[in-house]
């Protein structure tokens, strides 16, 4: 199997606070998925979510990791479906109340993505390449985004990145 | 100590062992069309004893032997894959080697003993590179409003199962209802490699990609092939390759 390299990129990301009462959706104290098209939707309507939030989100709460839904059921955004071989999770978000007190937890999350990627690829060629964009709320209320492209097996490493970026 | 093999693996092991003697080109096509039917006979008798292992609340062994199952579906799939090509229907041929390596795919998923039947799903890649030419994959972009569970018909997101997973001897997907097709794109790793340009307009027809004959044009279509389209499949109802959704059919 072809071996790739890991590739991570630190950016800025908009004032999720902020964000979220533009768009009268609900601030997550914890962990959350965000839509893929958080920053640049002008209302709820337009948000949409990666195809793989639903089981993402039940695989994380399933797990009994702390989870908050963004929105109420019946808001929920549609999923965009692409119907090529990639595997695309939604947006996590880490609070930094959760990594600051339970940094165990983002690290088990993380071990929840590995295994479902590690499932996802079983028995295809090629080389089993993830990208997952994480968005990180700083102590200061500033947020970064650490966006990873590489192996599965690096998605663990993840976890300093974002103690990192956290305490930055 | 590990379990003992049950009675009913162990003749499945036997059965398919001697079936795969037929997955190879030279073998006479009478015999593969007999191992055929043998494997379809094997498959009734592995839905009955799934029926058993569910009754008996038996999950572990339904889902082994939902992998058993894909393996001789796969196995079925590999040889009619011989037998088209030797027809001279190398477009069917392709469908069934897609086919057949969906279907060990998925056994590796349904259970824990099928690991080594990765050496089986290598053979088949081999044999897409070598038999078929290198064909232009399509894949389409759905806006999706509603995903429906296969296990307990309810909104995929508010139930437990998760899709691809084996649950009492049938794997969980997801239905997907979608509210509007975004795009179609050509992409190098579809979702299903059935999703593919057939044929496209050249100099007076319609070329098959997988043949490469020019089928002539009739004057009804000469303003159409004047435009250089290409006709080809970018949804179909089956599940997709990792088996785990369905979705609606076009076919353009």
């Amino acid at each position: 199997m072809p071996i790739s390299a890991a590739t991570t990129k630190i950016t800025d990301y908009v004032d999720v606070n902020k964000k979220m009462a533009d768009l009268c959706c609900r601030y997550p104290e914890r962990m959350a998925l965000l839509p893929i098209n958080f920053e640049s939707a002008t209302s709820i309507a337009e948000l949409l979510q990666a195809s793989e939030a639903a089981t993402i989100k039940k695989l994380l709460v399933a797990e009994g990791l702390p989870f908050d839904d963004i929105v109420d059921r019946h808001q929920r955004p549609p999923y965009v479906k692409n119907k090529n071989f990639e595997w695309v999770p939604p947006v996590l978000f880490v609070s930094a109340s959760l990594y600051s007190q339970n940094p165990e937890l983002v690290s088990v999350a993380l071990n929840i993505l590995a295994n479902y990627a590690t499932d996802f690829f079983k028995g295809m060629r090629g080389a089993h390449e993830v990208s997952l964009n994480i968005v990180v709320e700083k102590k200061n209320k500033t947020y970064k985004k650490i966006v990873y492209q590489g192996p599965i097996e690096g998605l663990k490493d993840l976890v300093e990145v974002i103690r990192e970026v956290g305490n930055e | 100590m590990s379990d003992p093999v049950p009675a009913f693996v162990t003749e499945f092991n036997k059965i398919v062992g001697e079936c795969a003697t037929f997955r190879y080109i030279t073998r006479d096509s009478e015999l593969q069309k007999v191992a055929c039917t043998k494997l379809r006979d094997l498959l009734a008798q592995i839905e009955t004893e799934k029926e058993s292992a569910r009754a008996s609340g038996n999950e572990n062994y339904a889902n082994l032997l939902l992998g058993c199952n894909c393996v001789a579906d796969g196995l079925i799939s590999e040889i009619e894959m011989w037998l088209l090509l030797k027809e001279g229907r190398p477009d069917q041929a392709w469908d069934a080697l897609v086919a057949a390596q969906s279907n060990l795919s998925s056994a590796m998923r349904a259970h824990g003993g099928f690991v080594r039947i990765e050496d089986s799903i290598r053979q088949l890649d081999a044999l897409e590179r070598l038999i078929f030419p290198p064909q232009v994959f399509l894949s389409s972009g759905m806006i999706v409003k509603s995903q429906i569970c296969s296990i307990c018909g309810q909104e995929y997101e508010d139930c437990e199962h998760v899709k691809g997973r084996p649950y009492m001897g049938t794997f969980c997907t997801v239905t997907l209802i979608p509210s509007a097709v975004d795009h179609v794109a050509i992409v190098e790793s579809p979702a299903n490699k059935r999703c593919r340009i057939v044929k496209f307009t050249d100099a007076g027809g319609s070329r098959n990609r997988m043949t490469w004959v020019l089928e002539p044009t009739d004057n009804a279509d000469k303003e159409a092939a004047e435009s250089r389209t290409a006709e080809g499949i970018f949804a179909i109802s089956t599940p997709s390759e990792d088996n785990t959704e369905k979705d609606i059919t076009f076919v353009e």
